[in-house]
């Protein structure tokens, strides 16, 4: 534990400092997906009766650990679909919630290095404006007006052949995404309680009835996991298998770049993205570590690697030093697509497999899981990614649209 | 975990090596054979602890070998 | 600069006894690759008693003569690890960021071995020697 989390601070909305002994809904883990299923089932259910249980402080986890990118240009129209509501939402958002969430339309450019992958970001971009996510595909002398700072021949190595462009594509400040639903939530009457571990699952037969925490047991109508990184931890309390493997995945930020640099941009072949951050970092990420594990450590090679990719486009990388590194736990699921809705042992609802494209999906996976929840209906849109799409053999395969590999 | 042990060679940093896998193993108390199916094309055990799992010595002897590494540090364990 | 030669040399996959028993003609240079893989050079024909063994010519080493003090300035300057302590003895691993083989002579001398495709590449990275 940190010393941040020593001093942790109440949250100010909230006056209640025990949780109550019931609960219509629990949600373990209070990043951004488990506060926006909190903040849509009381705000558009009428569902109140909610609390968010985080084992450290609020955003702790993967909320605060990712690249802010919000874009919706995934292979697969399923995917598409939700992630452009997502988008949709993101760009709502401070409308809806009156915070600012400092969210910006910057536009997403996925470049292409070879014929190949050129052929990949064409399809790319027939598929999603098919789909409703608004993208062209790009030439070379485009790009470069869109982002000056490029070295189309990539080194010599990784000449720029053209590249899909998401017009949407957008970032959000990660932390105030995850201030905003968890005020709007217990305006809205939920409670959060922060320094709160999950214990266990309590039972009832092959039900799940509540939870065991470090403040008590509380017992629930139902129990979502919005755990990012331990989710096979709880699930297995749960008795579900999942098919998720837990990786690090490291990211970075230099120093301030005095100018504008305007796009985030991706690379398919080099494997990497890049935006900056509102104070002018350029900030960085690129796969995930191979092997899976549950440590938050950052390591030079990774750095060195991702710092080669960086310079080989953006020759004025160089001259930037890198200021702060980090790394989050990810719940890579193996079809590469997320897993919402409920699972075989009743009560037990699921809110996973986000790997690295988690952050994106907030406003549309919380509203969606508070339609589930409210309804007890699967809504359309998240149907496909029901846990149960393994047993059926229609798996969401789309790995080369996580922007990892 | 900068450096990993090979066998044959010693001790070595990190990035000689590639990572292979965990040993997956599906649970006797599924029975079903469709259902060991999926459970074995699918699903993970994603220990959050002591796992066994082989890597390969990719800049030195070119051997796979097995190893015991406890996830939550990344500390190798004797097998 | 290093001066990095093709080598020709007997590639031989075994059963590790065989290999442990084999009887390699005085001058030549065994480099144990791992228990089953054994790489030679200065044999006309190698012969081992596994009947399954693989023999087979090599040409993709590349190799140099190093002093002592040579071993001992890209030790200090390109490896990232511990060179074994113990003469003679085979060091596998990445020198200067590139896949490589020492081959440490008793007399403190050692045999540089790099694939082929990646000698240059070794060779410019080591750069100028003490």
């Amino acid at each position: 534990m940190n010393e941040f989390v020593e001093t942790l601070l109440d949250l100010p909305w909230q006056s209640e400092t025990e949780p109550n002994p019931t609960y219509d809904v629990v949600i373990i883990g209070g990043g951004g997906h488990g506060l926006a299923t909190a903040y849509y089932l009381a705000t558009r259910h009428g569902i109140t009766n909610v609390c968010v249980l985080d084992a450290s402080y609020i955003g702790s986890g993967n909320s605060g650990r990712n690249t802010t990118i919000i874009r919706s240009n995934y292979g697969i129209p399923e995917s598409v679909a939700f992630y452009q509501e997502s988008l949709s939402m993101y760009e709502s958002l401070e409308e809806e919630t009156g915070c600012w969430i400092m969210h910006k339309t910057k536009g997403q450019l996925w470049m292409a290095h070879s014929t190949g992958t050129a052929r990949t970001e064409q399809t790319r971009v027939l598929m999603n404006n098919a789909c409703g996510a608004p993208s062209e595909y790009l030439s070379p002398a485009q790009i470069k007006e869109i982002v000056p700072q490029i070295d189309l021949t990539g080194g010599g190595r990784y000449p720029v052949q053209g590249s899909s462009y998401l017009h949407g594509g957008a970032t959000a400040r990660h932390d105030r995404v995850v201030w905003a639903y968890a005020q709007g939530a217990l305006r809205a009457g939920a409670h959060i309680f922060q320094n709160t571990a999950v214990t266990g699952l309590v039972k009832d037969g092959a039900r799940v009835t509540g939870v065991t925490t470090s403040k008590g047991t509380i017992s629930a109508g139902v129990v979502l996991s919005a755990v990012g990184g331990h989710v096979s931890t709880v699930s297995k309390w749960a008795d579900v298998r999942l098919p998720i493997r837990t990786h690090t995945l490291q990211a970075f930020v230099t120093n301030a770049y005095a100018q504008e640099f305007a796009p985030i941009v991706s690379s398919n072949d080099l494997v990497f993205y890049i935006s900056q951050t509102a104070r002018g970092q350029m900030l960085m990420g690129a796969e995930y570590d191979r092997q899976a594990s549950y440590q938050r450590g950052t390591n030079f090679t990774y750095l060195q690697s991702v710092s080669a990719k960086a310079v080989t486009l953006f020759p004025f990388m160089a001259k930037l030093r890198i200021l702060r590194t980090w790394a989050g736990i990810c719940d890579v699921s193996t079809d590469f697509s997320p897993i919402m809705g409920y699972t075989n042992t009743s009560g037990f609802l699921l809110s996973t497999g986000w790997g690295t494209w988690g952050f994106k999906a907030i406003p549309a996976a919380g509203s969606q899981l508070a339609k589930l929840i409210a309804d007890d209906k699967t809504p359309e849109l998240i149907a496909p990614f029901a846990l149960s799409r393994f047993e059926r053999e229609v798996a969401m395969a789309d790995p080369s649209s996580a922007g990892t590999k | 975990m900068l450096f990993v042990t090979c066998p044959n060679c010693g001790s070595r940093p990190f990035e000689e090596f590639r990572y292979g896998s965990v040993f997956p193993v599906t649970p006797e108390i599924i029975t079903d054979d469709d259902r060991r199916n999926v459970d074995y094309a699918w699903m993970q055990d994603n220990i959050e602890g002591p796992t066994l799992e082989r890597w390969f010595h990719e800049s030195g002897c070119r051997r796979w070998f097995t190893a015991k590494r406890d996830t939550r540090t990344d500390e190798w364990l004797d097998i | 600069m290093l001066a990095c030669e093709p080598l020709i040399g007997w590639r031989i996959i075994a059963d590790p006894s065989a290999l442990d028993t084999a009887a390699w003609p005085a001058g030549s240079t065994v480099v144990r690759i791992s228990p089953d893989d054994v790489y030679v050079i200065g044999v006309a024909e190698p012969t081992v008693s596994d009947p399954h063994a693989i023999v087979t010519p090599e040409h993709g080493f590349n190799g140099a003569t190093l002093t002592a003090a040579q071993v001992a300035d890209i030790a200090m300057r390109h490896i990232e690890w511990q060179l074994p302590s113990s003469r003679p003895a085979l060091a596998q691993g990445q020198i200067a960021g590139v896949p490589s083989k020492l081959v440490l002579h008793a007399d403190g001398s050692a045999l540089l071995l790099v694939a082929t495709a990646a000698h240059h590449e070794l060779v410019a990275r080591i750069g100028a020697l003490a």
